[in-house]
């Protein structure tokens, strides 16, 4: 019968012991838990290598009041020991000297008991009065106890029966068990080592010796491995497909100014995604709107009216306070125009995928932190049919054979495009949201070739490629479920 | 369908929803569409439909009648100019309406308070049966106590104030006027109230299926939004027959016609719908394709196209906005993809090779990686973890009182995590490598932090300083340790991360109140780094 490398190593220190040993012994000897020794005995046990042997045995401990006595002496040795010293007799109140409060009487009632006291009343108060030197037979048992030597025995029993009273002593039942090797069984085990050791290698006694086989079919303990998060796992995947098509990471901040997130984007002051419900505002900081003035003056004419782009504007009063306020960025594509602004010369191919917030609420598929990919790719010649193209070979790497596409309106771009891809169970899933930068957004920013804008909900994508059904699942806080995530 | 002229099965009915910018969403008796927040005359089942018959090229392009009389009067006091200061108004007369087509109506109305009129606050309409009402009207502002009408759909007269107190549209609404002393009203001239914007109309001019003449106002505080919604109701209402009537509407120094139908126009050139959609398109194709989507179109030489603008197409600002109306008639679908020939060096960003080594690092060290939110709250970041009170930055409106402020360190956050762990099997060893967002002098500054958090039965100070060591002994750096202080750590037991002479993290034995704090049992020590101020040992990997 083969046995598993721990099921061997057990066997081994059995024999080390003797051929029979109690579980503690065992678990000293192999380095391991008490509680591991009882499943291996028992597989061992059902091979017919060993005999296991069950029994209860009790055990004794010492109570806080018994660890005092330990120390100090048995409240009766310590009041003969007074006397002795005192001549043989005490003013009763001058016990405290030597006794605690709760330890009075039972010390009066043995002394009664086995006639060594007596209390004798006298003018000036109770005295107590040493009768005849009696032994005391406690404070050995005590320091047995305490040392963990103590075996019962049959004689002692009434004076641990007194302990056990006098609360000094308490007692536990242990369960022990014993493990005999089962004779025979042993006899291949002396040709047959377990474990293969260094000293067998160097010495050369491995050429000797036969390495028992083991059960390998057996399972082994779990390991704790350290791993890296699947969803982080599966944003990097993104962004190797991206770098492979010649694309620059870019990152900005989470904490943006209405400017860059709405303004240049050409989102009226008065549109309704930039009501207070609708992006995060925040307080207890100020952003630097980090524009030249002259970008600021052409934003603010062309939401007027229009600017030199050729657009008729949206006709309202621009207000910079409104545009410096600071929130958390509500979309990627921020990022993609303060790119633009520090890269004005073609070609330019971008992306940026990192987290945005939008006041939404909390469920299954809605959650108001959430990642977000915007990419760029700016050109002269570039025209929507190099949208469709990039979107189709995005999605393609992604895996997704099937692409189609519909009109669709984003306040930045026009024409504006969103794209659905097909999955083989889910059907077709809308999760790609394009379009050409109008000119109200390239022309303040002196971009004078097309640029095509792409964005993906990329929480969708990971949630379907790691097989979860609620968004929050993607920012799991479950240990367990993160150390037995599998292949993905 | 009798809007549209002809009978259509649903999926003919998708295919061409989808060329106008529609999304089906259902269909069973009823379909129901998605529509783009840009396009509010699609908002309605006779927008809709008008975007499908010119598409399939029923009937003429976009005209109205015009009603053959002068134009109603609607006089402005000049006491609602500080309240609610402007109004345009319509008439439709002779227009046949069933349940449907009001249905359809008053849907409308609500999509367009929803969206252009700020949930009423910047735009409100009003819809009445124009029999009720004998003009010319005037708008004005009275106290609350002097406006006495039945507000729609009660029996009972109520004042101003009632209104807004006991009507549910009042106590809706009603905070968009509760704090001015006078309340905007429609009075008729025999003094009857037609309304009290934006909360209400009168229960006496009630519009209903045998209604044949409607008035329609919009008020409002700036023209744009309101002119939008006028001219939306009003094209909307024409498609169920009827011809319009102006109203004049008279301000102290100024007379306005309404509803503003200008006659405006965009120009397309050729090429640039050539450069855009990459088709080769003639001028004639341009032509026949905008015509498909309601325009009529006049050619300028052999390159320039000019469209009129129909009232109800809001959303034309510039010649891209006809361009994207030429590739939705020529069909998204019939567009060939074509992969851009851009080249370009793909390049990550700055740190992500340092972020990379950290990570593959900790894996190494066996540490299971976490990702928890930025948003955070101070309960957690100050309270548990005993850190100081500081300012953090904070949202003004939470949707929910777990995340209030982005977090400025990881720490509590990994505690908060393994709080949520105390029934998996330790020893627990997790990092997160993730942003978090300090302010420094006022402005929010973002950075990358590393945390790491362990925690089992006999864990303690070594075990982490052996993980510091290890780490960068792995960056190249020369870490050194100091002593520090913190009230999340146990006293003495707590040291600052020094790297190449830098100060930048700390690491230690968890204080036990804190690990009380988050419901902790087992010992746990932890570091936090910013990594930031390290991003350039990048260079030192690339030597």
């Amino acid at each position: 019968m083969s046995l598993s490398q721990s099921e061997a190593e057990f066997l081994d220190a059995l024999i080390e012991l003797g051929g029979r040993a109690d579980s503690s012994a065992i678990a000293r000897k192999m380095g391991i838990p008490e509680s591991s020794v009882f499943p291996i005995s028992s597989l061992l046990a059902q091979k017919g290598y060993v005999k296991i042997t069950e029994f209860i045995q009790e055990k004794f401990f010492l109570t806080d009041e018994g660890k005092y006595c330990a120390s100090k002496g048995m409240p009766e040795t310590r009041l003969l020991a007074f006397l002795r010293e005192k001549g043989g007799s005490v003013p009763l109140k001058e016990l405290s000297k030597v006794l605690k409060q709760n330890e009075v009487s039972a010390v009066l009632g043995w002394g009664r008991r086995t006639g060594a006291l007596s209390i004798e009343k006298k003018p000036e108060g109770n005295v107590i009065i040493l009768m005849k030197d009696v032994p005391i037979y406690y404070d050995p048992i005590l320091i047995k106890i305490e040392n963990n030597s103590y075996s019962p025995d049959e004689q002692e029993k009434p004076l641990l029966r007194d302990l056990l009273l006098r609360g000094l002593v308490t007692k536990k039942d242990h369960k022990e068990i014993v493990i005999e090797l089962v004779p025979g069984t042993d006899h291949d085990r002396k040709v047959a080592v377990g474990i293969l050791t260094s000293e067998h290698i160097k010495s050369g006694k491995w050429r000797e010796i036969t390495l028992r086989p083991y059960d390998v079919s057996a399972s082994p303990p779990e390991l704790k491995i350290g791993k890296k998060h699947p969803y982080l796992e599966f944003l990097e995947e993104v962004k190797a497909i991206l770098f492979s098509m010649g694309f620059e990471e870019t990152e900005g901040q989470f904490v943006e100014t209405e400017f860059w997130n709405f303004d240049v984007l050409f989102q009226a002051q008065d549109h309704p995604a930039r009501a207070v419900h609708d992006s995060f505002q925040v307080k207890n900081v100020s952003v630097d709107i980090d524009a030249s003035p002259k970008l600021i003056e052409s934003v603010r004419s062309v939401h007027e009216s229009g600017g030199n782009t050729g657009s008729k504007g949206w006709n309202y009063k621009w207000d910079m306070e409104v545009a410096k306020r600071p929130l958390l960025r509500s979309q990627m594509t921020v990022n993609s125009v303060r790119y633009l602004d520090s890269h004005k010369d073609p070609p330019v191919k971008a992306f940026s995928l990192s987290k945005v917030f939008r006041p939404d609420v909390i469920d299954s598929r809605h959650m108001i932190e959430f990642c977000q990919l915007d990419g760029i790719i700016g050109d002269r010649g570039i025209n929507v049919r190099h949208l469709l193209g990039i979107l189709q070979e995005f999605s393609k790497q992604l895996g997704f054979k099937r692409i189609k596409f519909r009109a669709s309106y984003y306040p930045f771009t026009e024409p504006s495009i969103d794209a659905y891809v097909e999955h083989p169970k889910l059907g077709w899933i809308e999760c790609l949201g394009a379009g050409m930068f109008r000119p109200e957004v390239l022309g303040p920013l002196e971009i004078d070739f097309p640029v095509i804008a792409w964005g993906i909900g990329i929480d969708r994508l990971a949630m379907i490629r790691l097989g979860i059904n609620d968004i929050r699942d993607l920012h799991s806080n479950d240990l367990s479920k993160l150390r037995n995530w599998g292949w993905w | 369908m009798s809007l549209i002229g002809k009978d259509l099965s649903v999926s003919e009915l998708e295919d061409l929803l989808t060329a106008v910018k529609c999304e089906l969403e259902t269909s069973n008796e009823e379909v129901v569409v998605e529509v783009t927040s840009d396009r509010p005359d699609l908002f309605s089942a006779e927008g809709v439909s008008r975007a499908i018959r010119n598409y399939l090229g029923i009937g003429s392009l976009y005209s109205f009648g015009k009603y053959p009389a002068l134009p109603i009067d609607l006089i402005v006091s000049e006491s609602v100019s500080s309240i609610r200061p402007l109004i345009v108004s319509a008439a439709v007369r002779g227009v046949s309406l069933n349940n449907e087509a009001l249905r359809q109506l008053m849907q409308l109305q609500e999509k367009l308070h929803n969206t252009y009129g700020s949930n009423r606050r910047k735009a409100s309409i009003g819809v009445y049966d124009l029999d009720k009402i004998l003009p010319p009207i005037v708008y004005e502002a009275r106290p609350p106590e002097e406006i006495r009408f039945t507000p729609l759909e009660h029996t009972a007269e109520l004042d101003g104030r009632e209104i807004l107190e006991l009507t549910p549209k009042g106590k809706e609404y009603g905070n968009i006027i509760s704090k001015s002393q006078n309340y905007p009203v429609l009075i008729d001239s025999r003094g009857k109230v037609l309304s009290m914007p934006p909360i209400i109309n009168s229960e006496d001019t009630k519009v209903s299926e045998t209604t044949t003449n409607l008035f329609i106002d919009v008020t409002g505080l700036e023209m744009r939004p309101i002119s939008i919604c006028l001219n939306i109701m009003i094209t909307s209402a024409l498609e169920r027959g009827g011809s319009l009537q102006y109203v004049d509407v008279r301000y102290k120094d100024r007379r306005l016609r309404t509803p503003i139908f200008a006659e405006h126009f965009q120009e397309v050139s050729l090429s640039k719908a050539r450069e855009v959609l990459g088709l080769d398109l003639s001028i004639s194709d341009i032509t026949s394709l905008l015509k498909r989507m309601g325009y009529w179109t006049e050619t300028i030489g052999d390159e320039v196209v000019r469209a009129k603008i129909p009232p109800y197409r809001v959303d034309i600002l510039h010649e891209v906005d006809l361009i994207e109306d030429i590739m939705m008639a020529y069909g998204l679908n019939r567009v060939q993809p074509t992969f851009p020939r851009v080249h370009t060096i793909g390049k990550p960003l700055t740190g992500s090779r340092l972020r990379a080594r950290i990570r593959d690092l900790m894996i190494g060290m066996g540490f299971v990686e976490v990702t928890t939110y930025v948003l955070s709250n101070c309960e957690m970041m100050v309270n548990k973890p005993q850190l100081p009170k500081r300012p953090f930055v904070e949202v003004v409106k939470p949707v929910s009182s777990e995340y209030t402020v982005l977090r400025d360190r990881l720490l509590p956050k990994l505690l908060d995590f393994m709080s949520a762990n105390i029934h998996v099997e330790y020893p627990q060893k997790i990092f997160e490598y993730g942003s978090v967002v300090v302010i420094e002098n006022g402005t929010p500054k973002m950075s990358n932090h590393l945390g790491v958090v362990a925690s089992g039965d006999r864990v303690g100070f070594e075990e982490i300083q052996a993980v510091a060591f290890s780490l960068f002994k792995n960056l190249s750096g020369n870490v050194e340790l100091t002593k520090a202080s913190s009230t999340l750590f146990i006293d003495g037991r707590i040291a600052s991360i020094c790297v190449n002479g830098t100060e930048i993290g700390i690491l230690g034995e968890v204080h036990p109140q804190v690990l009380v704090n988050f419901a902790l049992s087992n010992p746990a020590v932890a570091m936090e780094i910013d990594f930031s101020k390290l991003v350039y040992l990048e260079s030192l990997f690339r030597g």
